[in-house]
């Protein structure tokens, strides 16, 4: 098996690229098209889950008090808050504390510490619950209590729009990958088709020494999956080159959120499996090409 | 081996190729298949190879008979046949020695075997040194020799010709014959397909003459009628 690849059909499918290069470079371009959109939309993907896994393990509603607002009055609302059905805390940032958080979040912009003092920053009250379900009535309980609280700041909002937007990429980045897909299969059908055509007569000189089928469709096969093997792992490059380009800039952007994979091996896997995907659709096009042909 | 058509009809459609022709080659021999064009003379001989079927009658190739044999067992069959075509059918951006190795690397042959039997059949066949040429390079006789190189080198027990010498000059011709009748001597099966009279009345070996798709004649030491 390996003499037969390594002296026959590697060196007909050379042959056979070498031929026709730009038929090759159809075939690779379709095929890094589709995975250029696969791996982008794979990082988009792994991008937003992480994103929507931060703020769901987070379930909070932040109520910004008044300045009128009374200790005693607080602590009554801190009181009947903790009493309410799958609350797991609730916090009492003073204007002091939050000036701490600004400075600590700010630390690198002394123009803005200079600008604020504890007096302009309000009070808070940072309610987490056990899950995001419970936070609707938090917030109407707090909505209730306008006279002593400014502002309540929920995170429903933006759990719902993630939640949408994800939804919307996985369906529609599914169904463009499909599309491309399917386009990057026929293309190779038709030009792996079109290379049997023009190896006609080396077929059928093949089929007269008693070639089985396999044999002859041994090095079309190997033509397939080179063009998905190259094409798959230009996407991947070019895409994680960007990636790897702009790390910093993302990773400072989402910050606390960690929003591109840390782990080398979740790398590794997802690129084999991807090459894996993109050896088995040249296969599999190389094949429906052949089958026609030469099953007769 | 032994060739047998027994009562072998061939249509296409309306056309009749072969009708009802009998006949058996012996393990040895050499046959000469003569007739006009369109006598049915390729028709035997792709009937050997197994590339169709007979409408009716059967034929058989050793222990194969051609109407039941399956895929598997017609490739092993051609394995043992070699051909030689009028038109050489060599692979055009191959070399000489490339065109030879793929009949043994189809046959399944053991790559340490391959230098000692290139270097036999090119003796052989008389083309040594010219391995590495294409066969753009080579003369008409010379891409003739290269094509029944290829059909030797896996030692067949038959030799199928199908017009080898009709692209041929009458010289290099007749050293195709004598390189054809030298292989015979070793106890290769040749069958040839020919209208070359001149060859099948000096060679006075058997023949057998088809006309319009029937069997007009089969006699030893023939000649070409």
């Amino acid at each position: 098996m390996s003499k037969k690849l390594k002296g026959g059909w590697l060196e007909t499918t050379w042959h056979h690229l070498r031929r026709s290069p730009f038929q090759s470079l159809a075939a690779i371009l379709v095929m890094w098209l589709n995975f250029l959109a696969a791996t982008t939309l794979l990082v988009l993907i792994f991008g937003l889950s992480n994103l929507l896994n931060y703020f769901e393990g987070r379930p909070e509603v932040t109520a910004f008090l008044k300045d009128q607002a009374d200790q005693e009055a607080v602590d009554q609302i801190r009181n009947q808050l903790s009493q309410l059905e799958g609350i797991k805390e609730v916090r009492y940032i003073s204007k002091e504390e939050a000036l701490k958080i600004y400075q600590e979040q700010n630390k690198d912009n002394p123009l803005l510490l200079e600008m604020v003092t504890a007096d302009i920053l309000p009070a808070s009250l940072e309610i987490s619950a056990v899950s995001p379900e419970y936070l609707t009535q938090v917030a109407e309980f707090l909505h209730q209590k306008s006279d002593l609280i400014e502002e309540v700041v929920f995170q429903r909002d933006v759990v719902e729009r993630l939640s949408f937007w994800t939804r919307m990429i996985k369906a529609g980045g599914l169904a463009i990958v499909a599309f491309f897909s399917f386009v990057a299969l026929v293309v190779i059908m038709v030009i792996v088709g079109m290379k049997i055509a023009m190896h006609r007569s080396e077929i059928a000189i093949l089929r007269l020494l008693g070639a089985s089928n396999f044999y002859i469709q041994a090095p079309f096969l190997l033509e397939g999956i080179i063009y998905g093997l190259i094409g798959s792992l230009l996407g991947i490059a070019v895409v994680g080159g960007l990636v790897f380009y702009w790390r910093p800039q993302i990773e400072a952007f989402f910050a606390p959120v960690v929003v591109l994979p840390q782990n080398n091996q979740l790398f590794l896997i997802t690129i084999l499996a991807e090459l894996a995907v993109g050896a088995f659709l040249g296969l599999l096009a190389a094949w429906a090409a052949s089958y026609r042909y030469l099953r007769r | 081996m032994i060739i047998r058509f027994d009562k072998v009809t061939k249509r296409f459609g309306q056309v009749v190729a072969l009708e009802n022709v009998s006949f058996e080659i012996k393990q040895g021999e050499f046959v000469f298949i003569t007739g006009r064009s369109g006598a049915g003379k390729t028709t035997v001989i792709k009937l050997i190879l197994a590339e169709f079927q007979p409408t009716e009658g059967e034929v058989w190739v050793g222990d194969y008979c051609l109407n039941r044999v399956k895929k598997k067992e017609v490739l092993a069959l051609r394995r043992q046949i070699g051909v030689v075509f009028q038109d050489f059918r060599l692979l055009t951006n191959r070399t000489l020695k490339e065109n030879i190795l793929l009949a043994l690397r189809v046959a399944g042959y053991r790559q340490p075997d391959w230098p000692e039997k290139l270097a036999q059949v090119l003796k052989l066949v008389g083309l040594e040194g010219r391995e590495e040429f294409f066969p753009a390079q080579l003369s008409g006789g010379e891409r003739q020799r290269a094509c029944l190189a290829r059909a030797l080198i896996v030692e067949p027990k038959i030799l199928l010709a199908d017009e080898p010498t009709g692209n041929l000059d009458p010289e290099t011709s007749w050293q195709l014959m004598d390189l054809l009748t030298k292989i015979n001597k070793k106890g290769t099966t040749v069958v040839m397909a020919t209208h070359n009279f001149d060859i099948v009345n000096s060679l006075r070996q058997r023949v057998i003459k088809l006309e319009a798709g029937q069997l007009v004649f089969d006699k030893k030491r023939g000649k070409y009628e």
